[in-house]
């Protein structure tokens, strides 16, 4: 039953609650909602949709959980059911609708211009704004490398693609905001040494 | 290693994943070039960093929400068996159901276009009257009629595949396995 060292303590708990043990659920959950309901809010950018999207993937893993093999690690069995489920959730939305801000650049600036998004709760977080301006690709491998710190290795089982092209993505991803960040260096001074 | 090439190794350099002879590699470029120890020490004070890095905590009742939609759900294991268990709709019974599903609605589909052209090109006889079963009888040997003349092996080929297709999409759209 033990399976892997460290965590046996989570073992216990997650073989419990595989026989129906809500307790012992409730107590798994607690140890990663934090990460799932940040992972959900930073690939899908709002609150709202965070908790929904964290609600219905632990239920996922709930439903999963009978056939979690438990030899592999459990952070990154749950870490992977989320991500799959907030890249189903954007491609979904990809192709139920666009937000009027994503095809008219203007639209976005009269909702909210720099007043509105001082009031926001958002603009205390500013890489969650560039987060949401970035290519949706780079999001699921740029959140799981620098918010829940897995390896490249990791990240790449999880999204079923060659390391390689993880440590690429990682890397153009990075590129990129470090360009818009320099744009907005140079709005706004300010902004610059956080 | 020039310039370029150190560039491109900044971040993994950063995150201290280099193999060993790369690293040393990048560290002694760096010691001897002024712009590419510039562009690292931009690289350190960009704010992906994990201790710089804002973690947004769920709501305070985010637990107790999500157990009111557990409590009710059987236990994993059963729900693990109920999945592994063949059969619902995705055993052979559900394959044959599936496949009966489709043919059927592909030949009603032909026997109400058969029937309406029928109706349309010729008037039908008046002596089935009017009785319920009078009406199935019209639409019955219409049809018979429709598809005798009808039907030719291309027809037959193209409704076979369009049986398959279904099928296929009911086991990839409908009910896929997770």
């Amino acid at each position: 039953m033990v399976a892997y060292g460290i965590h046996t303590e989570e073992a216990v708990l997650i073989e419990a609650a595989k026989t129906g043990d809500q307790e012992a659920f409730r107590q798994i959950v607690e140890r990663y909602q934090g990460a799932v309901y940040n992972l959900a809010y930073r690939m899908l950018g709002t609150p709202e949709e965070a908790e929904d999207a964290a609600q219905e993937i632990f239920v996922r893993i709930y439903r999963q959980l009978g056939r979690y093999d438990m030899e592999r690690k459990f952070s990154t069995w749950t870490l992977a059911i989320a991500t799959n489920y907030c890249i189903d959730q954007l491609r979904r939305r990809r192709m139920q609708f666009v937000p009027l801000q994503n095809i008219i650049p203007w639209a976005r600036a009269r909702e909210s211009g720099p007043e509105g998004e001082a009031l926001s709760s958002e603009s205390r977080d500013e890489m969650q704004r560039l987060l949401k301006r970035l290519p949706e690709k780079y999001r699921a491998p740029l959140v799981l490398r620098y918010w829940e710190e897995l390896s490249c290795a990791e990240i790449a089982e999880i999204l079923g693609v060659p390391e390689g092209t993880i440590k690429t993505q990682i890397h153009r991803a990075r590129k990129q905001l470090g360009k818009m960040l320099e744009g907005a260096e140079e709005r706004q001074d300010a902004l610059s040494r956080v | 290693m020039r310039c370029r090439e150190c560039e491109s190794m900044l971040w993994v350099y950063l995150d201290d994943e280099l193999p060993e002879g790369e690293r040393r590699a990048v560290s002694s470029h760096l010691a001897g070039c002024p712009r590419c120890a510039q562009a690292l020490d931009q690289l350190r004070a960009f704010p992906l960093q994990a201790a710089r890095l804002h973690v947004v905590p769920p709501p305070p009742d985010f637990t107790a929400r999500l157990m009111q939609r557990i409590t009710p759900l059987p236990t994993p294991q059963e729900l693990a068996l109920q999945r592994d268990r063949p059969g619902g709709w995705q055993g052979p019974l559900g394959m044959a159901v599936a496949f009966s599903a489709a043919a059927a609605a592909i030949f009603l589909g032909l026997l109400s276009t058969a029937a309406l052209a029928l109706a349309g090109g010729q008037r039908l006889p008046l002596e089935f009257g009017n009785s319920a079963s009078g009406i199935a009888n019209a639409i019955g040997a219409g049809v018979a009629v429709a598809l005798w003349q009808h039907l030719s092996w291309a027809v037959i080929i193209t409704l076979v595949g369009m049986v398959a297709t279904l099928t296929i999409l009911w086991f990839r759209v409908v009910t896929p396995r997770h």
